[in-house]
């Protein structure tokens, strides 16, 4: 065993991940080589943070689970604006059209089939929007439930 | 404690109590696994909100398929990776912009700011922990920090049993490097 073992097997090493051969020889170039020594015993106490038990803050878990779900749970508000925006918007373009198209019925002089294109060019631009929010949210894993 | 589908019958039905007891059952772990990716509790809290509102939320697609721990773990490690971009992205813009050098790869951690020995400790991982690519870092965290068994972390990551071996062997190999350089330099 030599420094370059150590260096390639310090964290199997720590998860006992390696054959017991190894370990002894790997443990007896320890008690040899002081860079080794001491390399390992900045490591290892390193290493075993990993998994280390982690706790919120108190009353976190309480909080969670006493607030009301759905849609007034205080996440995310920048998007949940957007879409607030948004819905704002749909209903004054809906009622814009609407109103335009009932005009149009009523006064006869054109027939509201000449603006139906109008109605595709807002659904677009809205899908076009979603497609735009739903990006944002990109999910590398594919979410089979 | 209930069982998981009568659990998930009971969100679907809008049950408020049994939104108490999905919170109940799985904050820790999902709390776990979200400080495992940002290593601080505000992140891994506003994470472990997100995940039980998207959960909550998206309760009627779950169709059983797979464990309701498995979907959980899914929806966290998604959006872990997502926040991580998002938040990679805002510093790249202000980085250039904070002054006393903390975007150094180790400046945190060399810092005398320090409040116990083992944050630096713990900061000092999770610095060689940011830098392995998402897929490895993910196997390592959901291996190390929830314990999961790799047949399981395949399940979640959606890949096979090989993939996860191998790719949690490269994650160690990649931290073992990365401190040792940290260590002798
Ligand atoms: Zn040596």
């Amino acid at each position: 065993m030599n420094c370059h073992f150590v260096h390639t097997h310090l964290l199997f090493y720590l998860d006992q991940e390696i054959s017991p051969g190894e370990k002894e020889g790997l443990e007896t170039h320890l008690g040899q080589c002081s860079s080794c020594k001491s390399l390992m015993e900045k490591i290892k106490p390193v290493y075993e943070q990993a998994g280390e038990p982690v706790s919120p803050s108190d009353g976190f878990f309480e909080r969670l689970s006493s607030l009301p779900p759905g849609e007034k749970y205080p996440v995310r508000h920048s998007l949940h604006f957007i879409s607030f925006v948004r819905r704002i918007a749909a209903v004054i373009l809906f009622m814009l059209a609407s109103t335009s198209l009932t005009l149009l019925y009523t006064s006869g002089q054109k027939q509201p089939t000449q603006y139906a294109g109008e109605e595709p060019f807002f659904e677009r631009y809205f899908h076009e929007l979603d497609e735009e929010l739903a990006d944002n949210d990109y999910y590398f894993l594919t979410a089979t439930h | 404690m209930q069982a998981p589908g009568e659990l998930i019958h009971a969100l679907q039905q809008g049950d408020e109590k049994a939104y108490a007891t999905l919170v109940k059952t799985y904050g820790q772990m999902v709390y776990s696994t979200a400080f495992g990716f940002f290593n601080n509790r505000t992140d891994a809290e506003d994470l472990t909100q997100e995940v039980f509102l998207e959960a909550f939320h998206s309760i009627n697609k779950f169709r059983g398929d797979s464990s309701v721990s498995t979907w959980l773990y899914r929806i966290t490690v998604n959006k872990s990776i997502n926040q991580l971009k998002k938040n990679k992205k805002r510093e790249q813009l202000s980085g250039s912009l904070i002054p006393g050098g903390e975007r150094t790869m180790w400046g945190h951690a060399k810092s005398p700011d320090a409040i116990s020995e083992n944050l630096e400790r713990r900061h000092i991982l999770h610095t060689a922990m940011d830098t392995l690519p998402e897929l490895q870092k993910t196997a390592f965290i959901l291996h190390k920090y929830d314990g999961l068994p790799y047949k399981e972390i395949a399940q979640v990551m959606n890949t096979s049993l090989s993939s996860v071996e191998s790719l949690i062997h490269r994650a160690k190999i990649n931290l073992q490097k990365k401190l040792i350089h940290y260590y002798t330099t």
